[in-house]
């Protein structure tokens, strides 16, 4: 199964990279179009207003597929330096404050303040955090708690036992370990298992390109670390990275 | 107000002549577009633009050679070029802080909006 998703992958990445500049040039041409109209037909048509508007909803809504598809296609190869992981997570989430603002989405940080520096290519992992802040933002679009932990831990046969997240670590390995919890609806149980599918998505049409948890994995896979994502047993969800930290 | 002299130069026909309505009805630009590199050079010596927007992937010259003729030309070299190409991605214009080869660039599709105030940051330098 796992050499199928990763065959899928490779595939949708070739693709992607091959069509990227013959879609986004008609893409280009569009919205310049659409920007002509908007400015040249009368305005006081709601008719009209609504058919804009609309296609240009469209033309953003391809445009994130085919980001979605590069960024998937992108997620290749890592240039690994030491890094603090703190800072990437503080980085990702101020790209995403006005998003966080308009959702009165509150904030709490738990991050260990002696976090040894991360292997980590860190573009790919802000990639990762802000994918998953997203999510976290959609499941709680009337407002709720983010919540945003680290830690480092080292690994242990108990711990592996308890937490399957952990089995693909042996001794002797120290771990990076961050969480994200929201407090949104949560996601079905039954749906749990394909969440990382590519173009797999339970958001509405226009909502979500389902490629955002398949870029997260890919990193994470690149990595040499694990994810794993659960309801949390109170309410909404939690997404737990491990990296490893030598 | 002197409108400004904006060249562009896309191989894109309907795109690049879009692009050239929406600056035109601005009010603020005077705008050519040619739609291959060597046109674009010709032209540019009796325009004089006061800043040229050309797409990077073009048949025969690309964006890159058609930047370095304007840079090593007497009468063009201080011109402003800003790149609008497919083939990057917003993301990747901002980790490299908005620049390719020390020159600014855009990743289509890009809106008008943002678009213009590329031009206009650039016009003035």
């Amino acid at each position: 199964m796992q050499l199928i998703q990763a065959a899928k992958l490779e595939c949708i990445g070739t693709l992607a990279a091959g069509v990227a500049h013959e879609v986004k040039n008609p893409l280009q041409t569009m919205l310049m179009g659409l920007h002509y109209l908007a400015h040249n037909l009368p305005a006081n048509n709601e008719g009209i207003t609504r058919a804009l508007h609309d296609m240009r909803d469209a033309v953003t809504r391809a445009n994130a597929i085919l980001r979605g598809l590069l960024e998937l296609s992108a997620a290749t190869a890592s240039e690994t330096k030491a890094e603090d992981l703190n800072a990437c997570i503080e980085r990702s989430l101020w790209l995403l404050h006005f998003e966080l603002a308009a959702t009165q989405t509150t904030v709490v940080r738990q991050l260990a303040v002696d976090l040894p520096l991360v292997p980590m290519d860190r573009g790919k992992m802000e990639q990762v955090l802000i994918n998953l802040f997203i999510n976290a933002l959609h499941a709680m679009s009337h407002g709720g708690t983010l919540t945003v932990t680290t830690q480092a831990v080292a690994w242990s046969e108990d711990l592996a036992s308890r937490e399957p997240i952990f089995r693909p670590f042996k001794p002797g390995d120290t771990l990076a370990v961050a969480g994200v919890q929201d407090t949104g609806t949560g996601i079905p149980e039954d749906v749990l298992p394909r969440i990382f599918d590519p173009f797999f998505t339970t958001k509405p049409v226009g909502h979500g390109t389902g490629l955002g948890l398949a870029v997260v994995k890919k990193v994470m896979d690149l990595h040499g670390g694990a994810i794993d994502i659960r309801n949390a047993p109170a309410r909404g969800v939690r997404a737990t990275l491990i990296l490893k930290l030598q | 107000m002197d409108k400004k002299r904006i060249l562009i130069v896309d191989d894109e026909v309907g795109s690049a002549r879009l692009l050239q309505s929406n600056l035109e009805q601005t009010n603020l630009y005077v705008v050519l577009v040619e739609n291959t590199a060597t046109a674009a050079f010709a032209t540019a010596q009796h325009f004089q633009p006061e800043l040229v927007l050309m797409d990077v992937m073009m048949p025969g010259l690309d964006g890159g050679e058609l930047a370095q003729r304007f840079q090593t030309s007497p009468t063009l070299t201080s011109v402003p070029i800003v790149f609008l190409t497919a083939a990057a991605t917003r993301a990747e214009v901002a980790s490299r802080g908005g620049q390719i080869g020390g020159l600014p660039f855009l990743a289509k599709p890009v809106d008008m909006p943002e678009l213009i105030g590329c031009l206009e940051k650039h016009l003035g330098k």
